[in-house]
């Protein structure tokens, strides 16, 4: 009976032991191999999902389609994916990659999802009826054909979708599957086998599978191709079956299917088909030579329904099943249940067994033809610890021992025969042995022995042992290993001189190889490019290549430096095995993968180069539980060491930008935000990031987060560079970057620089201009009042008035000497103030009223009461340009004729904000000879200080001249 | 019941070219059981009252069992569990099969035929497309149909309480036979 321990409820990690399952009525043989399961357990808001597929995408990430809806899974939390527009109930049931990376989603009720950065859109095609879409494929001109189960076959062409159902021949619209082959038929799966589709020059054509081809007119439900090429057929109830791309042959991979119903299928490897059976649970089926063996169970837990199965980049096996969820198993490693533990050596033989070697003796591990692990306890003459197992050519085992030399062991005949002392072997520990040809060669504390064996040992009497002479040849007898390479040198690992070589009887010893601190090297592994690997009980890993010493350590990636031993697998790998675990690194990519509590290996607690590599090239490791089997899985193409890195989302200010054509952002949409996930599903915990923003940063920086945020960026020029590890070593780590820009402001723009200093230029050029315009104009004001002073002076020193004046004078000096005085007073005022107010341009209304007063006095003498001169000013404020009122009334005395019989009237008033002076108009018939400046130089002195119009009016009995009061004292 | 089959019988008939070659059969006996084997008790019942059409030309098929016919449970006490607590018999009762024949049968040729049937199973008023194998003994003038297969509770959201979960199994297996006349 089966037996599986359940602790699922407390913790996520199922173990699962399987031995033997026997069932009434079905024999079939299975290897007693125990994977370990991983539980991916959705949180608590999720509930009663049922996972009906599961894909790995080119960027690494798990998607799970699940009956409500898609999830992409990151190794801890599962995210859910919203179908906008979604006809219901988001029931997944395809998942499809195109070759260009494109992920297609297919729905119970017809709808198509396409996934484009990050983002699920419903894709606007239409056509079908609602019924479940089950698969995708891409044809040669990388059209999209679509198989759904109630409607047949669609192909979108791009401006039509053609549907080929019965009518074409198909025999039913229920598709279970559709893929294309190398040639570049469409296949589907019907339940009356599979039929290509084919549109050619407008024509459907649907044929049947030729019967040549292998595939049988069954249930076919579903097809899957692999790496090379290959299509695996899965029928419902009979065995899957392989078509080879090369002879387009199907064939099935058991002849006899006592399995029962097939749910699943998924090729994981080359050479490696998983089955999930109705009623069987989970089988694996491995090949050499295509002759298939079932050898792995999963057992059915309660009868679980396993509805997904997906084998991931890394060798992971996702299994989705309604009552158990999502689960994943590192198809790396495995346990031989119930086998060896603490083995200290390891032999496997021809036949599939082994010999195990423990300090407790010797023991034969066997899996019976009904693959139970059987181990049968050899009896040896003596109690043996036994350290090291090797075969000669005769068959014969030899059992290298910790304290009793080496006994030849011939299994046939049950015969034993100790060499020693007295054979020359002179030392009793034998901690390594390695035979090549028909020599065997013994690695000991006491230095390294050679055997050339001409006849069976066992027949010989006497067997000849050659010193190597350690000691002297390389400087240590303290030898801890002895190997081979490909080359055909012989390697050892020594304590205290680090490793030597030996090449037609020649040992060298190689002290560039030395380690630092510690000369002491446990085990040696050479690759196909002729790298030394060493390594070392407490100081790691290193590289000895071109006479170079390399360091492997805890900085370049290595996580525990007591290494117990290193293998090299068929990859060219190196697996280095120490108490926490297995650390796998590839000289190729230069990385490391890390293997334990995930892939079942923690506390393995190995014994110093205890491992055997079985004919299959499987490595076999004896450990504290029992022999661990390292299966070195190979895809047909390479597969990656390094973990899987996608920019999920880029976010400014909130708004996806990711996949925008534009990567241009305005000076105020300046904080990002960066989502991602790096991938590495044997061990999410291990993953970490470093990244850096060039422009802004100057270091690299790192996180476990998945979210990094920038904010209030200048503007500026940036690159997003973000890389994954799965330790703290980064170089050659996957790589995605993310470019843009964020604008300047307008303000801080090259044009608008340009326009400010065009701006500024302009601005000061009007303003010279102005200035100019303002200079010229003063220095015409200034002419003009120097003229006008001059012609005032002249004006009022030309001989008339002067003769007037003094006439005046005369008469005053005979009649009124006081009023004489006065008058001489007010005419030397009169003068004194022309002079003094000619230098300005303006003087204030009452120094020109004072004027004008002064010059009244002057001149009514003279018209004895035939002038009228009435001052009506009320308000003395303001300015004017200097003599101008005086310039007015002097110009109606001197034009107009001034008698008894015609007296003139001249009245001087405000109004307006402006003063006026109207006189009666009585033109003299001969006018007085004028200079002809008087009211001309008032209009220009006006127009030049900018201060109103000088206002002119003449009528037939009156003239009248208005100038405006200057309250801005501003052009003083 | 009758109706629904009467209905299936007259589409099948109508769908199909009215030729005189049709063949269709109709259930003259047939018999249906199942078994629960859980860890402390077996249960099973049988019934008499399966019904069916099968419609050789077409390729299709139609069958009903009503669930309150079931009988032979270990105490009455269990029967009306049954039908009232897990099957919800009043609800839905009915349990049909109804869709077409995978497999090819030669009716002219006397002989077993191993077929598969690929239909709608209806239990709990729950619908689940299934592929159910069965055989069909051919005899002159009659068909022999015999089909075993396995129902999951949960499939068709049939709730066991926690604590009787060691009486009910999670799955029924199911066996039928029937014996099939020439429809007149």
């Amino acid at each position: 009976m089966s037996s599986f321990k359940l602790s699922c409820f407390q913790s996520f990690k199922i173990r699962i032991s399987i031995c033997l399952v026997v069932l009434a009525g079905v024999n079939w043989t299975l290897e007693a191999q125990t994977h370990f399961l991983n539980q991916h357990a959705w949180k608590e808001t999720w509930t009663d999902l049922k996972i009906q597929a599961i894909h790995q995408d080119q960027q690494a990430v798990i998607w799970v389609g699940t009956d409500q809806g898609l999830f992409r899974y990151d190794g801890f939390d599962y995210h859910f994916y919203d179908l906008p527009g979604s006809s219901g109930s988001q029931s997944v049931t395809s998942i499809f990659e195109s070759k260009s990376g494109k992920v297609w989603i297919g729905y119970a009720e017809g709808d198509i999802g396409e996934l484009s950065n990050n983002q699920l859109l419903k894709w606007p095609r239409k056509g079908w009826p609602n019924v479940p879409i089950k698969g995708f494929t891409e044809d040669h001109a990388g059209n999209l054909w679509i198989a759904t189960y109630g409607a047949g076959m669609w192909l979108a062409m791009q401006d039509k979708m053609i549907a080929f159902s019965t009518k074409d021949g198909l025999p039913s619209n229920e598709i279970y599957a559709t893929i294309a082959d190398q040639r570049g038929n469409i296949w589907a799966a019907t339940d009356d086998g599979v039929w290509f589709c084919k549109f050619q020059n407008n024509k459907k054509s649907v044929v049947k599978a030729p019967a040549q081809s292998g595939i049988p007119s069954d249930i076919i439900q579903s097809l899957l191709n692999d790496e090379s090429g290959n299509i695996w057929i899965g029928r419902y109830d009979q065995s899957p079956l392989k078509y080879n791309s090369k002879t387009l042959t199907a064939k099935p991979i058991m002849s006899t299917w006592p399995y029962g119903v097939v749910k699943v299928i998924e090729p994981a490897a080359s050479g490696e088909l998983w089955v999930a059976t109705e009623s069987n649970g989970l089988i694996s089926f491995n090949t050499e030579n295509d002759i298939w063996k079932a050898n792995t169970f999963v057992p059915s837990q309660r009868k679980t329904r396993i509805s997904a199965l997906h084998c991931d980049q890394e060798f992971n096996l996702w299994i989705g099943s309604p009552d158990q969820g999502l689960q994943s198993t590192n198809l790396l490693f495995s346990f031989l249940e119930a086998s060896v533990p603490n083995a200290q050596a390891i032999y496997s033989l021809f036949d599939g067994s082994f010999l195990v070697g423990t300090a407790k003796g010797l023991f034969l591990q066997s899996i019976t033809d009904e693959n139970i692990s059987q181990i049968r306890k050899i009896e040896t003459p003596l109690p043996l610890n036994i350290v090291s197992i090797a075969q000669d050519q005769y068959d014969n085992i030899w059992l290298g021992t910790f304290g009793n030399y080496v006994f030849i062991y011939q299994p046939s005949r049950n015969k034993f025969r100790q060499i020693g002392t007295r054979d020359g072997l002179n030392n009793e520990s034998i901690l390594s042995m390695y035979t090549k040809g028909n020599s065997v060669w013994m690695a000991t504390l006491g230095g390294v022995f050679q055997i050339d064996l001409d006849e069976d040992p066992m027949l010989q009497k006497k067997i000849e042992i050659k010193n190597l002479h350690a000691e002297k040849a390389i400087g240590t007898s303290f030898i801890y290993q002895v190997t081979g390479d490909q080359l055909g040198n012989i390697w050892f690992a020594t304590d205290g001189k680090g490793i030597a070589s030996m090449r037609d009887g020649k040992i060298e010893q190689y002290p560039k190889a030395l380690i630092p601190n510690t000369r002491t090297v446990y085990s040696i592994a050479v690759d196909s490019k002729g790298s030394v690997w060493m390594g070392t009980g407490r100081n790691g890993l290193y590289e000895f290549n071109n006479n170079r010493l390399i360091p492997h350590g805890i900085e370049q990636g290595l996580r525990n430096t007591e290494i117990s031993m290193l293998i090299k697998d068929k990859l060219d790998r190196i697996l280095i095995v120490h108490p926490e675990g297995i650390d796998r690194y590839d000289p190729a990519s230069k990385q490391f993968s890390y293997y334990d509590q995930e892939s079942g290996l923690k506390g393995i607690q190995p014994n110093i180069n205890s491992y055997t590599i079985d004919n299959n090239n499987n490595i076999w490791i004896g450990t504290q539980q029992g022999l661990l089997k390292y299966q070195a899985l190979q895809g047909l193409s390479y597969r990656p060491t390094r973990p899987g890195l996608e920019l999920l989302n880029v976010l400014n200010m909130q708004e996806p930008v990711l996949g925008r054509t534009s990567i241009e952002f305005s000076h105020q949409q300046n904080f990002l935000t960066f989502q991602f996930q790096g991938s590495w599903y044997s061990n999410p915990s291990l993953i970490r990031y470093r990244y850096r923003l060039i422009g802004q940063d100057k270091e690299w920086r790192y996180t476990r987060d998945m979210e990094v945020n920038y904010s209030n960026l200048s503007p500026g020029k940036y690159e997003f560079q973000l890389q994954v590890a799965t330790s703290n070593q980064f170089q050659n780590a996957p790589q995605s970057t993310y470019s843009f820009v964020i604008k300047p402001p307008f303000y801080a723009n090259s044009w608008f620089a340009l326009l400010l200093i065009v701006c500024l230029g302009g601005g000061v050029y009007v303003l010279i201009k102005q200035r100019e315009t303002t200079l010229r104009r003063r220095a015409t004001l200034q002419k003009e009042r120097i003229e006008f002073q001059f012609n005032s002076l002249k004006n009022q020193i030309n001989p008339h008035f002067l003769f007037n004046s003094l006439n005046t004078l005369t008469a005053l000096i005979e009649e009124n000497s006081s009023a004489a005085v006065s008058y001489v007073e007010n005419l030397s005022d009169f003068y004194r103030s022309i002079l003094q107010f000619g230098e300005t341009d303006l003087i204030s209304l009452k120094e020109e009223m004072e004027l004008v007063r002064n010059f009244i006095f002057l001149v009514d003498q003279r018209f004895t009461g035939n002038l009228h001169i009435d001052i009506g000013i009320d308000d003395e404020s303001g300015m004017v340009p200097p003599l101008a009122l005086q310039m007015l009334v002097e110009n109606a005395i001197k034009h107009n004729i001034i008698s008894k019989a015609r007296p003139l009237s001249v009245r001087i008033f405000d109004k307006d904000d402006k003063l006026w002076v109207t006189n009666t108009l009585q033109r003299k018939a001969k006018p007085e000879k004028s200079s002809g400046i008087g009211l001309q130089n008032i209009l220009s002195r006006y127009r030049l200080l900018e201060k109103g119009q000088v206002v002119v009016e003449e009528n037939e009995t009156q003239f009248t001249v208005g100038i405006p009061r200057i309250v801005d004292f501003s052009k003083k | 019941m009758l109706r629904l089959l009467f209905i299936l019988a007259t589409s099948f008939y109508s769908l199909t070219n009215l030729s005189a070659q049709q063949v269709a059969y109709t259930a003259h006996d047939g018999q249906i059981s199942f078994a629960s084997e859980a860890p402390l008790e077996l249960i099973q019942a049988k019934s008499q009252k399966l019904s069916g059409i099968v419609d050789i030309d077409k390729g299709s098929f139609a069958f009903s069992v009503p669930i309150r016919s079931l009988k032979g449970f270990n105490s009455p006490l269990q029967q009306e569990h049954f039908n009232e607590n897990y099957m919800e018999s009043d609800l839905y009762p009915n349990a049909t099969f109804s869709g077409k024949l995978i497999d090819p049968i030669d009716v002219t040729k006397p002989g077993l035929y191993p077929i598969r049937a690929k239909g709608m199973l209806n239990v709990h008023g729950v619908k689940m497309e299934r592929i159910i194998k069965g055989s069909v003994q051919v005899k002159p003038g009659s068909l022999d149909l015999k089909a075993e297969f396995v129902v999951l509770l949960n499939d068709h959201q049939i709730q066991i309480p926690k604590i009787v979960y060691q009486k009910i199994a999670e799955e029924i297996n199911v066996k039928l036979q029937i014996v099939l006349l020439p429809k007149l």
